[in-house]
C-alpha cells in the first residue's frame, strides 16, 4: 500500500513537473527559423511526462482500489533510522557549503570522523582509529592529488 | 593493421605507462570484489587522476579500472555468495556451491582463467571489428546519429530494471536534466533561471557520482546493521581454501571450448548493444549455456560449464562496449558513458574520426586493455589473499572515504564548488528515486543521449531544410529507428506477459 502511495505521488510530481516544461518552453527564444527550435525537445519530454504520469496515477489508482478490498500487504522489514539518514545529509551538506571557507583538508577530516561515528555500529566504535583514518585520509589525498597530479583543491584557512 | 598494433604496443611500453596499467587494475579489482562498489565507481572517481597525465597514461588508468572492475566480481561472488558486481550474479549460482563443497580454489581458477579467455576474445574483437566500423561510420551523417541514439534510449529506458513506464520516466528525467544550460546550435539558454553557473550545464562526471556514490551512501545510513553483512562462518570459509595451478585440469578445459566462445560470442555482442552490457550478457549467457548442456540438471550445484559461462561472458561484454564508443562516440552503458568524459578531457573526441588522426592512440589503448588483461590474471592468482583480506574493509570506514574522493573528483573537475552542490543535489535526486523504485540507469543514460539526439535532429532538419524524410529514407537511420520500434514492440508484449501490477520491481 505504501508502494502504490508513493507511486500515486510520484506520478503527481512529474505530471506538474511535465505541465511546467511545457509551459516554460514557449519562452525559450528560437531565432533560427529552420527545423525545430531549442524549445522543441522541452516541449516533447514536457508533454512525454504529462502523458506517463497519468498512466502511472491511473493505473496505481485502480491498483489501490484493488488492494482496498484484500489485506493491506506487508510493508518493508526493516526499519529506517530516519534521523541517521538526515544526519548524513545534513553532514555531507556542512562539509561541502564550508568547504571553500574552511578548505579540504580540515572539512574532511571534520566529516570522516563524524560519519564513521554515525555509520559505523556500537561495538565497532573505535575512536583512535577513526580519528587517525580521519586525519591520514585527507592529508594523502590532499598531497597525492595537489603535489602528485596537479589538480587544485580549496585550501581554506590553511592556505 | 599488424603495423598500427605493434605501434600500439610501443606506445604503452614506458615504465609509467605500465604502472599506470597496473594500479588500475589493482584498483578496479578491489571495487569490483567490494559488493556496493562497481567498475563505473572505480572509473568515475579516478576520471580526475587523468587530467594531469598525458592521454596514453590517462587512457591506459581507465582500461586497467574497467578491465579490473568487472573481474573482481568474481571473488566474493565465489567466496560469499554475494555478487560484487552486477555483472557476475551468475557467477555465485555456481561458484558458491562449489566453495560449499571445499572446490573454493578451483572455482577462484576457472572464474579468472575464463575472464581472462572471455576478455582476451572480447579484445580481439574490438581489434578486428571497430576499424573497418568507424571507416563505415564516416558516411553517416545527423540523421543516422540521430536514429541510432533513439534506438539506445529506447533499449534502455525499456530493458531497465523495475517497470517500462518508470523506465521511461527516469530518461525523460535524465533528458532533462541534460536540457538545462546552452541548446545545441543556436546556444539559447534553457532552465538556467539567470544562474551564471547553470549556463555551462551539469557536467557528467557529478551526475554520475552523485546518482551512484552519494546516494548509496544516504541508503547505508538507513540502518547499521545493513552494513556489515558477513558473519563469522562466511568469514571463516573465506580463509579455508588453496588454490593450486589453475585448478582445474586440461581435459577440463578442452571440454569447456565452445562454451568459451559461445558465451565470449553473446558477452561481445550484447556489450555492444546500447542499455545492455555485464550484467545481461552474463545472464543470457548462462541460461543459454544451461539450455546447451548435456546435463543441465548440475547447474546451481557446482557446475563447471556454469562458471565459465557466466565469467567469460561478462569480460567480453567490455570488448563489445567499446566498439560504438570509439566507433561512434555514443556510450552505450554508463562505463563507457566515463570514458568518453575521459577522452574528452584530452580534446579526443571519440568517432570515426579519431581512428584517422589519434590512430596511434586508439591502438595503444587496445594494447593497454591487452596488457590489463594479463596483469589481472596474474595478480589474481598471486595476490588473491590481498583482494580476499580487503573485501573485510568495513562499510563504515568505506563510504566516507569516497564520500572524500567524490567531492575531490567534483571539485578538481572545473575547479569549482558548483560542480560539488550537483554532486549532492544528484545524490538526494538518486536517493529519493531508489526510495520511489525507480531506475537510475536510464536517467544517466538519458542525460548523456539527450544532447546527442537533440542535437542530430536539429542538425539533420537544417540540411534537409526541415523535411523529416531523409531520417526515414537513408538506409542507416532507417534499420535504426525499425529496430527502435521494433524494440518498443518487444518491450510492450514483454511487459503484458509480465503482471503489470508488479512494476518497480526492486533488484
Amino acid at each position: 500500500m505504501r508502494k502504490a502511495r508513493q507511486d500515486f505521488f510520484s506520478g503527481l510530481f512529474f505530471l506538474a513537473f511535465g505541465i511546467y516544461m511545457y509551459v516554460y518552453s514557449f519562452n525559450i527564444p528560437n531565432p533560427i527559423k529552420i527545423g525545430v527550435g531549442a524549445g522543441f525537445l522541452p516541449r516533447l519530454i514536457g508533454a512525454v511526462f504529462v502523458i506517463l504520469s497519468i498512466i502511472l496515477i491511473v493505473s496505481t489508482k485502480i491498483k489501490m482500489q484493488k488492494m482496498l478490498d484484500s489485506e493491506d500487504e506487508q510493508d518493508t522489514k526493516n526499519e529506517i533510522n530516519k534521523k541517521s539518514v538526515l544526519l548524513s545529509i545534513g553532514a555531507l551538506l556542512i562539509y561541502v557549503l564550508l568547504l571553500k571557507l574552511v578548505g579540504f583538508i580540515i572539512m574532511s577530516t571534520l566529516y570522516l570522523f563524524f560519519a564513521f561515528n554515525l555509520l559505523s555500529p556500537k561495538e565497532e566504535r573505535n575512536l583512535l582509529l577513526f580519528a587517525i583514518i580521519s586525519v591520514v585520509i585527507p592529508v594523502s589525498v590532499y598531497l597525492l592529488f595537489v603535489k602528485g597530479f596537479d589538480l587544485i583543491l580549496p585550501s581554506g584557512i590553511l592556505g | 593493421m599488424i603495423e598500427l598494433l605493434v605501434n600500439g604496443f610501443l606506445g604503452i611500453m614506458s615504465i609509467d605507462t605500465i604502472l599506470f596499467i597496473g594500479v588500475g587494475v589493482f584498483i578496479g579489482i578491489v571495487f569490483g570484489a567490494i559488493p556496493g562498489l562497481t567498475a563505473t565507481m572505480a572509473v568515475a572517481l579516478f576520471l580526475p587522476v587523468t587530467y594531469g597525465l598525458s592521454p596514453i597514461n590517462g587512457m591506459s588508468l581507465l582500461m586497467g579500472l574497467y578491465l579490473g572492475g568487472i573481474s573482481g566480481g568474481l571473488i566474493p561472488a565465489i567466496l560469499l555468495n554475494m555478487p560484487g558486481t552486477p555483472s557476475s550474479i551468475t557467477t555465485a549460482f555456481d561458484g558458491y556451491p562449489m566453495t560449499q563443497k571445499g572446490q573454493a580454489g578451483k572455482a577462484l581458477g576457472i572464474g579468472i582463467v575464463f575472464s581472462f579467455l572471455g576478455g582476451l576474445i572480447g579484445i580481439l574483437v574490438l581489434i578486428f571489428v571497430a576499424p573497418p566500423l568507424a571507416e563505415f561510420s564516416l558516411r553517416f551523417a545527423a540523421f543516422e546519429y540521430f536514429a541510432i541514439a533513439i534506438f539506445s534510449l529506447t533499449m534502455i529506458a525499456g530493458l531497465s530494471e523495475g517497470s517500462l513506464l518508470k523506465g521511461l520516466i527516469s530518461a525523460s528525467l535524465g533528458i532533462t536534466i541534460g536540457m538545462v544550460g546552452m541548446a545545441p546550435i543556436d546556444s539559447a539558454q534553457r532552465f538556467t533561471f539567470g544562474i551564471s553557473d547553470l549556463t555551462s550545464g551539469f557536467a557528467l562526471l557529478p551526475a554520475l557520482i552523485g546518482f551512484y556514490a552519494v546516494s548509496e551512501v544516504f541508503k547505508s545510513s538507513e540502518s547499521r546493521e545493513l552494513l556489515d553483512m558477513k558473519d563469522d562462518s562466511e568469514a571463516g570459509k573465506i580463509r579455508n581454501y588453496t588454490m593450486k595451478g589453475f585448478g582445474f585440469t586440461f581435459k577440463e578445459f578442452v571440454v569447456q571450448i565452445a562454451n568459451l566462445f559461445r558465451s565470449s560470442m553473446i558477452g561481445t555482442g550484447i556489450g555492444m548493444l546500447p542499455g545492455l552490457g555485464g550484467t545481461t550478457a552474463n545472464i543470457i549467457s548462462y541460461g543459454t549455456a544451461k539450455s546447451q548442456s548435456k546435463n543441465p540438471k548440475e547447474f546451481g550445484k557446482g557446475s563447471m560449464s556454469g562458471l565459465v559461462a557466466s565469467e567469460s561472458s561478462n569480460n567480453a561484454s567490455i570488448g563489445g562496449a567499446l566498439i560504438p564508443l570509439f566507433t561512434l562516440g555514443i556510450p552505450g552503458d554508463t562505463v563507457t558513458a566515463m570514458l568518453l568524459g575521459g577522452l574528452m578531457i584530452h580534446g579526443l573526441q571519440p568517432g570515426p574520426l579519431l581512428f584517422q588522426n589519434n590512430g596511434e592512440l586508439i591502438y595503444s589503448i587496445f594494447a593497454a586493455l591487452f596488457l590489463a588483461n594479463i596483469i589481472m590474471i596474474i595478480y589474481q592468482f598471486s595476490n588473491m589473499k590481498v583482494f580476499v583480506k580487503l573485501l573485510n574493509i568495513p562499510k563504515h570506514i568505506l563510504f566516507p572515504i569516497i564520500i572524500t574522493l567524490c567531492v575531490v573528483g567534483a571539485f578538481a573537475l572545473n575547479n569549482r564548488v558548483f560542480d560539488v552542490y550537483s554532486l549532492i543535489i544528484f545524490g538526494l535526486m538518486g536517493y529519493a528515486l531508489m526510495k520511489l523504485k525507480f531506475p537510475v540507469p536510464p536517467v544517466i543514460m538519458g542525460f548523456i543521449l539527450g544532447p546527442i539526439m537533440e542535437q542530430n535532429l536539429r542538425r539533420g532538419l537544417m540540411m534537409s531544410r526541415g523535411s523529416i524524410t531523409p531520417f526515414l529514407t537513408r538506409p542507416i537511420s532507417a534499420v535504426f529507428l525499425g529496430l527502435a520500434v521494433l524494440s518498443i514492440i518487444i518491450i510492450l508484449y514483454r511487459g503484458r506477459n509480465k503482471s503489470y501490477g508488479n512494476m518497480g520491481g526492486n533488484r
